[in-house]
């Protein structure tokens, strides 16, 4: 085999699938951050108008009992309830009361000097105008000044507004809540490398490895004297075209071989000399029927065995699912989440059978053997589930891992009882490492939606892999 | 020849790689953005529900029994906190029976057994997790006794109604960026596979002369064929089998030629 080249073609699409895989969560992070920051900012906004209207309506009832805004008992009690209103909204940052002359009254949560800075911004001051303050008071009127988004309502009537009330929400707060998506990110790109080089080492055997693999096996055989008939050829790609140019190749030869064989044996039936036939007939043993005839009567090898590639794939699959689905099955022992721990588990314990399925011997230990495991500890692990948590969309991520498993050996059935369709078997265990990754980013947060997110992209993720890793393959010869 | 498999396999690699690392990142920002959501929804229910507990236990402070504050003025006060996502705010005695709220219907009625549990564990701010989805907290008079509670339900559809559009959003972009990279890497991929190409090309050129009508020996073209046989030993061995196949039809035709003299001997 081409070792060196193959080994540099895999390298080089796994340096590239890398640089995708990068790129592709790199991009997407930095676009839907965005997105995501100015939504959770305006739901922050909601909470900071709640607020606002407890204070307003709070100091409007003040001063509807005639108590002056600048009264000492009402700048007291003022302090003390903006106080007690931050603490309880932990993502607004401050809170101010100014009268309508714009002198500040009361503020909680940070200080004049800062407060002057960020109340001269231009778009802030043009709503607390009279008609700005008309308007004032809902979550689409929030203006981003500085880090914060701050938002202004009027005091009183909006016709004669006796001060103006300010709200400040701390914008990067909205991004302290997408922090936890770049450790997600980082754990889901690691699950994505660990699956593109999977993939690149899979897709470069079945593109080129293979095919060369092959063709290189039908040359060796052909230069040590297997020159034989090919059998014709169904598979329409490169491969098959080039086996067809070399049954060409054969065929001619043979018809050389026949006319060689045909003068030799006219030229000896019409001699007349016994010494001149006995030439003749030397000629044909040895220079043709023992050189080239024999030759030609011997079959080069046109089939692929392809159960090394399938061990390397499966010992591959399984040592990837092994370092991935060990981490969360300690992590879900240590953290008390015997469902994590089920549910790694189980991808281990599926991933090890079909490993050691082909290993003994290389061949299927039992049809629907693996499969039954696969159920089983997916029952067991569901069972478990259910009993510790009686969380449906927990016990649900442990079927589908169990389902994978089963697929596993399902597919590793499919591939004994029907050798020409492939290895299946690959794509199954792809789909159960791909598992393996969202699992980890799943843990205690599945709900139907991101149930079934993780489901489809794993299927879709595991048919292209099917396709590009050689699972589904043409019919190799008649 | 064409090669039109090696690329289509490449593609799909490609393809499969952009569509996982997409689908990561939209997981990822999605899982975020949607526990974020919540989290301050959360917030704000538990914000409005500490507000009206704070009025009621002034009143209750004051002397009065929390029998006696199912009036207009609780009540007006309850609905302008109403904001999205609030189904009902219940006010109840000791004994789990509701006092008063927004929907009188329920005056009389029992609450929730689950909120009857929490109640019972005297946790002052409780938050069952089963279904109303609710936020609660218990109400103590002047002398700090227990005399009842206010729960806030809320509507956990509309919640999941707005994170399931976000998650739509999210996506597309998802796709987006996953298609731009796929159209960026497929190319990519191809040129990759360039050298596989070009050696099955050059096979593929000696297999159609080897075959054709007249397979002379050319060793320049033996040179050819083997170039970069170090790399690719399938090269090496094709040339091995073409001096092979040459080296029958050379002794066919020496065998021949023999015999033809032979027989102008004769």
């Amino acid at each position: 085999m081409p070792a060196a080249a193959l080994l540099r073609l895999k390298v080089q699409l796994f340096a590239l699938s890398a640089v995708l895989v990068l790129a592709t969560i790199g991009g997407v992070l930095l676009v839907s951050r965005d997105w995501a920051r100015s939504a959770l900012t305006e739901e922050l906004g909601r909470n900071a108008l709640l607020l606002q209207r407890e204070v307003r309506d709070t100091v409007e009832y003040a001063v509807s009992l005639r108590i002056p805004l600048r009264s000492s008992e009402v700048v007291h009690s003022g302090f003390e309830f903006l106080n007690r209103m931050l603490s309880e909204n932990a993502d607004v940052r401050f809170i101010a009361v100014t009268d309508s002359a714009g002198d500040l009254l009361f503020y909680e949560g940070t200080n004049r000097q800062r407060l002057g800075s960020l109340f001269a911004d231009a778009e802030l001051a043009a709503t607390v105008t009279a008609d700005g303050l008309a308007m004032g008071g809902t979550v689409a009127d929030a203006i981003p000044v500085g880090n914060f988004a701050i938002t202004a309502v009027p005091l009183g009537e909006p016709e004669a507004p006796f001060g103006v009330l300010y709200v400040g929400v701390d914008r990067r707060v909205a991004e302290a809540y997408l922090d936890p998506a770049l450790t997600d990110a980082l754990v889901l790109a690691l699950a994505c490398l660990a699956l593109a080089l999977y993939l690149a080492w899979s897709v470069a055997d079945a593109a080129c490895g293979a095919r060369l693999s092959s063709l290189h096996r039908l040359f060796d055989g052909g230069a040590n004297g297997a020159l034989g008939t090919i059998p014709k050829q169904r598979r329409d790609d490169d491969v098959g075209r080039l086996l067809r140019l070399c049954g060409r190749v054969h065929e001619r030869l043979a018809d050389a071989h026949r006319r060689v064989v045909s003068h030799a044996e006219d030229v000896r039936n019409g001699a007349f000399d016994a010494e001149i036939a006995g030439r003749v007939d030397e000629q044909l043993r040895y220079a043709v029927d023992r050189d080239v005839g024999r030759a030609l009567a011997k079959p080069p090898p046109t089939t692929l065995d392809r159960r090394p590639l399938a061990l390397r794939h499966a010992a591959f699959a399984a040592a990837m699912a092994l370092s991935l689905a060990l981490v969360p099955a300690i992590a879900g022992w240590i953290g008390g989440q015997p469902v994590v721990a089920a549910t790694a588990i189980g991808m281990v314990v599926g991933a090890a059978a079909g490993w050691l399925s082909t290993v003994v011997r290389g061949r299927w230990v039992g049809p629907g053997w693996l499969a039954l495991l696969g159920l089983a500890v997916a029952g067991l692990a569901a069972a478990a589930g259910a009993a510790v948590f009686g969380d449906a969309a927990a016990v649900a991520a442990v079927v589908v891992a169990g389902a994978a498993a089963a697929l596993t050996s399902a597919g590793k059935a499919i591939r004994i009882a029907e050798a020409k369709h492939g290895n299946l078997m690959l794509a199954a265990v792809t789909g159960l490492v791909a598992g393996g990754g969202l699992g980890t980013v799943l843990v205690g947060r599945v709900d139907g939606t991101t149930l079934l997110i993780a489901v489809a992209m794993t299927a879709a993720v595991g048919l292209a892999a099917a396709v590009a890793g050689g699972a589904v393959r043409p019919r190799q010869a008649d | 020849m064409t090669d039109l498999r090696v690329s289509t396999r490449l593609a799909l690699f490609v393809v499969a790689i952009a569509a996982a690392a997409g689908g990561a990142a939209w997981l990822a920002v999605g899982l975020s953005y949607r526990d974020g959501y919540r989290e301050i929804s959360e917030a704000r229910f538990s914000f409005i529900v500490s507000e009206i507990a704070s009025d009621l236990e002034t009143v209750l402070g004051f002397g009065f029994e929390l029998d006696d504050l199912g009036s207009n003025r609780i009540l007006a006060d309850l609905a302008p906190l109403r904001s999205p996502g609030v189904d009902a705010i219940t006010v109840f005695d000791a004994e789990g029976r509701v006092l008063f709220g927004t929907d009188p219907s329920d005056v009389g009625r029992r609450i929730p057994a689950a909120w009857q549990g929490q109640v019972g564990n005297g946790e002052r701010f409780w938050r069952p997790a089963a279904s109303p989805a609710a936020v609660g907290i218990l109400l103590e008079n002047g002398f700090g006794q227990i005399v009842g509670g206010v729960a806030l339900s809320h509507d956990q559809a509309l919640i999941e109604r707005q994170t399931t559009d976000a998650w739509t959003v999210l996506g597309l972009m998802a796709l987006a960026v996953s298609a731009l990279v796929a159209a960026v890497g497929i190319p990519l991929a191809a040129a990759l596979s360039r050298r596989v190409r070009r050696v099955l090309t050059a096979v593929a050129g000696g297999l159609t002369a080897l075959a054709g009508a007249d397979a002379a020996r050319d060793p320049a073209e033996d040179a050819g064929i083997a170039d970069g046989c170090a790399e690719w030993p399938v090269q090496t061995a094709f040339a091995r089998y073409r001096q092979r196949v040459f080296a029958a039809y050379e002794r066919l035709n020496g065998a021949d030629a023999e015999i033809a003299r032979l027989d102008e001997s004769v």
